[in-house]
């Protein structure tokens, strides 16, 4: 299932925060979304999973405008993980994930042994059977954000879009939890902080800058010196290693000056 | 944690009317004068089936006429407010939300008083139409406020302190300028939260009132589940974040409205109810709607009883038993919210 950002616009107090965006995601592939702070990432997640409507232009889901479609039949194909979703209520983790299955039921269609299953798939996944039973506030930050990937899979949906995924956790769950998106056969939408991450994992990389769409391409074309200069302001090389990836290695900010200077 | 299965849902079922029956024939029985449990039930079945049971009828007025219409108007009270409630802690992702801190109550009782008194209509219909009136427009008033306040789950509590004081000036404001001593007295009574003087006029406006939010407040139990990690989470689970949060909340003011209407505003029961009942129960609101709406009713019985016998030859109000017990359990819940933040 593809979606086709055409013409994107979305402001906030006068102001464009997302600027005449037209982006497509490819069925199946890795898309990650990088940028610096403020340049719109979120928006346009949102945006294009159907959670805002966006001022002008159009999102369309598999050739279907998103506004034909009710935020149900979204969700059930579409699924969306926050930054950083927290809850008061005394909640066990299992609840946390079963509320995935929300789309799928109505007040008519109650809750069925397939749905209880779909959920045991969906902790283990993600490695969290064993705390099924534990209360949300007594889980760690990345514990919780495993669990809302885990919501995020028991919903089964076709296209997975993640906020920072990666925030509270450590490299090792870093890498695992994207290495297991990455093994779903799902199109992935995913904002992303650390670049050697967008660079090892996505298909394609597209860079905003201002709420402006300023690159989309294969990560060793879009990483590039001038575009961490221009778009993050950092100075950095960018080095290819044997297997076509690329690795971005960072100048301690001013050094580079100092040596300009000498 | 597997969902409880068929059979505790099926024992829920049962159990809760036999429940409800055996709290209203309790509300029929204790009093001033106490009334043998088997009167009670000859004089309802004289009442109901021209039984023809042979009962003092003075005894059988006393359980038809005034207690079992005031226990089932009190039953309808419990189940509103406690559903208003969960609904409003819900939707608000507020431990503290509830309609009376929230002015909702408040606003219900400026707009019925301002029926009764400055007469738009009469009736009480009318009487339950301004307080519906008062109630939104409350809200409404109470959530710009809170907005404009700031983020953070204080705000919308002060603005509703802020709402509360300002409704209920102006609910004093139309008392003394426009009603007679005493009106005035009957109405500030009133304003207390009293069910002196219910009769089953009352009981036959509470009653759909109360299964209508039940139906409506079940019929969205997934949908407030689904709020547990706020709206834009909500959102993307499929739920019409707007649409169920006017249903709900117009729901939640409708019912507060018509209680408020019959009984005045009774505090504390739409905090403490849903809190007591999650201990219980958990979270799940197809679970904790049904046991907080009967766990309300029960408590609401229970507390006209101690109101009518707590001081012998007096009755209390019943909105200061439900404060006696919901201020305190206030304070708790204030301080555990902290320990959990």
């Amino acid at each position: 299932m593809t979606i086709q950002a055409r013409g994107v616009v979305w402001r906030a107090g006068g102001r464009p925060i997302i600027d005449e965006i037209a982006l497509d995601v490819v069925e199946h592939e890795f898309l990650g979304i990088v940028g610096p702070n403020g340049s719109g990432k979120t928006s346009l997640m949102a945006l294009m999973s159907g959670l805002r409507a966006p001022h002008a232009g159009t999102v369309a889901l598999a050739g279907r405008s998103l506004r034909h479609f009710t935020r149900r039949e979204i969700a059930r194909r579409i699924a969306f993980v926050e930054q950083q979703a927290e809850t008061a209520e005394r909640i066990t983790a299992r609840q946390a994930v079963e509320l995935g299955r929300t789309p799928h039921l109505s007040a008519l269609s109650p809750w069925q042994a397939k749905d209880d299953d779909i959920v045991d798939t969906a902790l283990a996944e993600v490695g969290m059977a064993s705390f099924a039973g534990r209360r949300w506030h007594t889980l760690s930050g990345g514990e919780r954000q495993r669990l809302h990937i885990a919501r995020a899979l028991a919903q089964q949906p076709e296209i997975l879009f993640l906020d920072e995924p990666t925030n509270h956790l450590d490299i090792h769950h870093q890498l695992g939890l994207l290495d297991l998106v990455r093994s779903r056969r799902l199109t992935v939408v995913a904002a992303l902080h650390d670049l050697n991450h967008a660079a090892m994992f996505c298909d394609r990389i597209a860079v905003l800058d201002q709420g402006r769409l300023v690159a989309l391409g294969a990560p060793r074309d879009v990483l590039t010196e001038t575009m961490l200069a221009d778009v993050f302001r950092v100075d950095a090389a960018v080095e290819a290693d044997g297997n076509g990836n690329c690795l971005v290695r960072y100048a301690r900010p001013g050094t580079v000056k100092e040596k300009c200077l000498q | 944690m597997r969902r409880p299965a068929a059979t505790a849902r099926l024992g829920f079922v049962l159990a809760a009317p036999l429940i409800l029956v055996a709290a209203l024939a309790l509300g029929a029985a204790i009093g001033e004068t106490s009334i043998d449990l088997d009167v009670v039930a000859k004089s309802v079945a004289n009442r109901l089936w021209d039984a023809g049971y042979a009962v003092d009828p003075i005894d059988e007025g006393i359980v038809w006429n005034y207690r079992l219409s005031r226990a089932i108007v009190a039953c309808c009270c419990g189940v509103t407010l406690a559903l208003s409630g969960v609904v409003l802690q819900a939707l608000l992702r507020n431990a503290l939300a509830d309609p009376y801190i929230l002015g909702i109550s408040a606003g219900a009782s400026t707009g019925a008083v301002a029926v009764a008194i400055l007469g738009f209509g009469a009736g009480m219909l009318s009487l339950s139409l301004g307080a519906f009136v008062g109630a939104l427009v409350a809200f409404g008033l109470i959530t710009l406020l809170a907005r404009r306040a700031g983020s953070g789950p204080g705000a919308i509590i002060l603005a509703g302190v802020a709402g509360s004081q300002l409704f209920n000036a102006i609910t004093s404001l139309i008392v003394t300028r426009s009603a007679n001593a005493e009106q005035a007295r009957g109405i500030m009574y009133w304003l207390l939260g009293n069910l002196s003087g219910v009769r089953w006029d009352d009981a036959w406006l509470a009653v759909p009132a109360a299964l209508l939010g039940l139906l409506v407040c079940l019929f969205h139990a997934r949908a407030l589940d689904a709020f547990t990690f706020g709206a834009e989470s909500a959102a993307s689970l499929g739920i019409s974040v707007r649409r169920v949060q006017a249903v709900l909340i117009s729901v939640a003011a409708l019912m507060t409205a018509v209680m408020v209407s019959i009984v005045g505003s009774i505090g504390f029961v739409g905090l403490v109810i849903p809190h007591a009942a999650r201990l219980l129960v958990g979270v799940r609101h197809g679970v904790l709607l049904p046991v907080s709406a009967l766990t309300g009713a029960v408590f609401m019985v229970v507390a006209d009883v101690v109101s009518r016998t707590i001081i012998p030859g007096q009755v209390v109000p019943i909105g200061v038993i439900t404060a006696l017990v919901g201020a305190p359990a206030f304070a708790l819940i204030l301080i555990r919210g902290r320990h959990v933040q």
